[in-house]
Formats: C-alpha cells, structure tokens, sequence
C-alpha cells in the first residue's frame, strides 16, 4: 500500500520572495504514523504543512495525499478541496489567527456545523472536543479572550472537531504550561494509537520524543 | 484518553455544494491586497535594463522628483502635461518585463476607474470633461507613484524618506504606518484561509463568518499597536526621537541626468500652463 502523504522532490517559494522556502524535499508518512518535520529556522516547516493542505502549491514536484496530488487544478475542484480539508486538518502556529467566532463553543461547532451534521451530533461533537481540551468551563467566553495557551487549546480542538484523518500541527507546543502540554501529549498518543495520523512541524525535541514520532529532517 | 467514537472511525465525508467562491475570492483578495507592501524590491538581476540604470539614480532624489511631477500633474489647469506623462508612463512600462507591468497597471486603472466614477455624475450637469480629466489625471499619478514603490520597496522608500532630511518621528511614523499595512494584511490572510481550511462544507452563515474575520483582524491590529507602543515606551521612547547621523545623498552622474530630466519637465509644465492659459 502507498504511503498515506508523499512529497515528492517538492520546491516552493513565495510571491515576491527571491529566496526558495522549500527546495527537492522528499518524504513520506504512513498511516497511523506520527511524524515530526524538523529543522532549523526557516527551513520550510510550516511551508510543508500548507502545501499538504492546499493553500499554496509546489512550483516543482508533487505533493499527494492517500494519492490525490494537491495542485491548483485538482484544488480548483471545490468538492475535492473541501474533501481533503476535512481529511487534513491544520493547527496554525498563531492561534490567534485561527479563532474568528463569537464564542469558545461556536468556534469548535463551525467545522461540523459546515459539514452540514444534525445539531445533536453537533453538541455531542462540541462537548467530546471541549472536555478533551479542557476547555468545558470558557465554552462561552469569547476566543480572543482567551490566555495564550487556551487559544493554543481552542485551536486544536476545533480543528479536532471535524474529525480528520490527518491532524498537522505548527509548533503545537508554544505557550503551553505542563498541564496543557501533558492533555495534547496524551490527546496525540491516543490519535495515533486509533489508527489516525500526525505531522508536527516543531523544534520541542523533547515533544517529538513524548509523542514518538518519527523524525523528518527538512 | 478514551476518544469519542465519530472521532475514531474513518467516515466517507461528501461535501455539499456552496456558492462561497465570491466571498472567498473577495476576502484572501482584499487581505493579499494589504501583502503588497511586503514584496521586496526586485533584485538587480531581475531587473530591466531601465531599472537598472533607474537604481543608479539616489533614491532620496527619485522620491522628490515623483512628488514634484505628481504635483505638476495635480496642478495643471490644461490636459497637455497629463497627457504627455501618460504617453512617458506608457514608454517607461514598455521597456518593463510584464510581470513589473501587471501591479503597476492595475492599481493605477482602479484608481483611474474609480476617479472617473465618482466624477460620472459631473456628466449630468454639463461637465463632460471633468471625469476624462480626473481619471486620466488620478491614473497618470497612481502610475507614477506605484512604479516607483515597486522598483524601491518599502524598506528602499523608507531609506530615502531618510535621505530627504525628513525628521526622524516623520519617518518612523511612515515606517510603521507601512509594517503595520502588511501586519494587518498577513492577519486578515491568515484568519481568512483560516476560515477556509474548516469551511468544508455548506456555509449558511458566509456573511456573519467573513464580519468574524474582519472583526477579529481589527482587534489583533489594535491588540498589536498597544504592545508596540508599550515596547517603545519600556525601550526609552517618549519624548520625541534622536536625530540619527546621516550620509550626505551621492550625487553621481546618473542622478544629475535624471535631476536634469525632471527639471526639465517641469520646464515644461509651467511654459504648458502659461502659453495655453
């Protein structure tokens, strides 16, 4: 069986920017595997992580996911787009970016609101995702509210909302006190061991070790 | 920890179809809109010949001679002027690989087609030449300065507002006004592709979702000028700035052609006003 993600010999760099922010990068992720892309500053982390999900695409190579090679024309394709959007879910570095909804329990709703889920599935969907982050008691407290590492919290949990196959986090551990690191640690473990797969882009080795994954050197 | 059973299993998802492909566009547009100002300045190799001999010109004297031409072009009462700096503009792009033309075009053809829109209704009161004038006018100055900013960038405008003597608070004040223009660009981006990455199905709530976005932009961009300033404030900042040394503009050869050029333009503004007064 083919390898779940694939970059293949893949090389990207931004608009209005000289400098290559990927270049030849090769490697694979299995199913029901957690990996760690690793590497210096600037060496393209969180640039892998977009191109999985499709915000930007390869200049060169090819990037595919459970064979579907992510590229402008498959991702003009607005069915596939959001198909592989709910398979591949991404955590941003900045948390704060991510959250735009009035409320903590809103913002975890709107995934599988999206998807167009009965409201019962819905609640029973905010309330696993709000109890596994620990978030029950800011359900109605405004996201921009929130301290550094509950954003940090919220954000997973309402990507973790749609369920996805693979979950992407961009330095998931940043601002993270021991009792928070400890809940996504375990959460991650138990992603994993239900088959499902992870990819961090991060520089905690100490991470990488809790959740066993497996290195990628970028 | 004992995960819920929807999160376990592996569900064939079919997302429904969405008109969201306006609202979509339309909002990572306007916030890419704002990432303009980050593009660097082209490096020499990429550069046109033109551009090439353009850099050899000080920049803090490419900077005044844009203002006073903008200003000619403002000020004059007759079209010859505008007209004769299109027909230079338009030569100036010629001698440009497109992909310097695309961004320079474009802004000054919006803001060209908005000046002539907003000036439509003049139309209907008898001025027939006032939204030509306008738009040509609001074309020809966007032009100017847009190509201008591309071939510097930001950090290159910057360095010459330094050069012209400008007090340190002015250039600061322009410094940040810019980073914060691209701050607040990078944020609306982010949250709108934000949005998109979990916008995986049907959206009966688009409006109310994009008012999120821009809601949120706002209050970062105001949540991230309060810590500035208080950086500022904790780094000694207060009353007023230092005057910082600084380098006599070098007046090479290039840079006196170009002086000469300009002058001459503006020669040729005034004899334009006066004789077809």
């Amino acid at each position: 069986m083919s390898a779940l993600v694939c970059f293949r010999d893949v090389g990207f760099s931004y608009q209005g920017c000289a400098a290559k922010a990927l270049e030849g990068v090769s490697f694979e992720v299995e199913r029901g595997e957690a990996c760690a892309l690793v590497g210096p500053n600037g060496c393209g982390k969180s640039t892998a992580l977009r191109l999985l999900v499709g915000l930007d695409y390869p200049s060169q190579g090819t990037v595919q996911v459970d064979g579907f090679v992510v590229d402008a024309s498959t991702m003009s394709n607005r069915a596939d787009a959001k198909r592989l959007r709910q398979r591949v879910g991404l955590v941003f570095q900045d948390p704060e970016v991510q959250l735009f909804c009035p409320t903590v329990a809103d913002e975890v709703a709107f995934g599988p609101r999206q998807m167009g889920l009965l409201e019962e599935e819905i609640d029973v969907r905010v309330a696993d995702c709000l109890r596994m982050f620990d978030l029950e008691h800011l359900a109605s407290r405004a996201p921009w509210r929130l301290s550094g590492g509950e954003k940090r919290r919220c954000a997973i949990a309402c990507v973790v909302s749609l369920a996805p196959d693979i979950l992407c986090l961009d330095e998931p551990t940043n601002g993270l006190d021991d009792k928070s690191y400890e809940l996504v640690v375990t959460f991650l473990r138990s992603f994993v061991k239900a088959g499902k797969t992870v990819l961090v882009a991060t520089h905690d080795k100490a991470f990488v070790q809790a959740i066993s994954a497996r290195e990628i050197r970028l | 920890m004992q995960l819920p059973s929807w999160l376990v299993g592996h569900a064939a998802y079919e997302p429904k179809h969405d008109r969201d492909s306006f609202l979509r566009k339309n909002v990572l547009s306007l916030a890419s809109a704002l990432l303009v100002l980050r593009t660097e300045a082209l490096p020499a190799d990429e550069l046109s010949a033109l551009d090439r001999l353009l850099s050899l010109v000080a920049a803090p004297v490419r900077l005044v001679s844009a203002v006073v031409l903008v200003a000619c072009v403002s000020l004059a009462k007759n079209m010859a002027f505008a007209w004769i700096m299109l027909a230079l503009g338009l030569v100036v792009l010629c001698l440009r690989p497109a992909r310097m033309i695309r961004p320079v075009l474009a802004a000054a053809l919006l803001a060209g087609g908005v000046a002539f829109l907003v000036n439509a209704p003049a139309l209907l009161l008898g001025q027939t030449t006032a939204p030509v004038r306008m738009g040509t006018k609001t074309l020809v100055t966007v032009g100017m300065v847009a190509s201008i900013a591309q071939s510097l960038g930001p950090d290159g405008l910057v360095a010459a507002l330094r050069g012209c003597r400008l007090p340190a608070q002015v250039v600061m004040t322009v410094d940040l006004a810019l980073r914060d223009v691209v701050l607040l660009g990078e944020s609306a981006r982010t949250l709108s592709e934000a949005l998109e990455l979990r916008s995986v199905g049907h959206d009966s709530t688009k409006t109310s979702s994009a008012a999120g976005v821009m809601g949120v932009t706002f209050l970062l961009a105001h949540n991230k000028a309060v810590a500035r300033a208080e950086a500022m404030e904790l780094r000694g900042y207060g009353d007023g700035m230092r005057e910082v040394q600084r380098k006599a503009v070098q007046i090479n050869a290039a840079t006196m052609v170009y002086g000469i050029c300009v002058a001459l333009l503006v020669v040729l503004f005034a004899y334009l006003e006066v004789s077809l007064a």
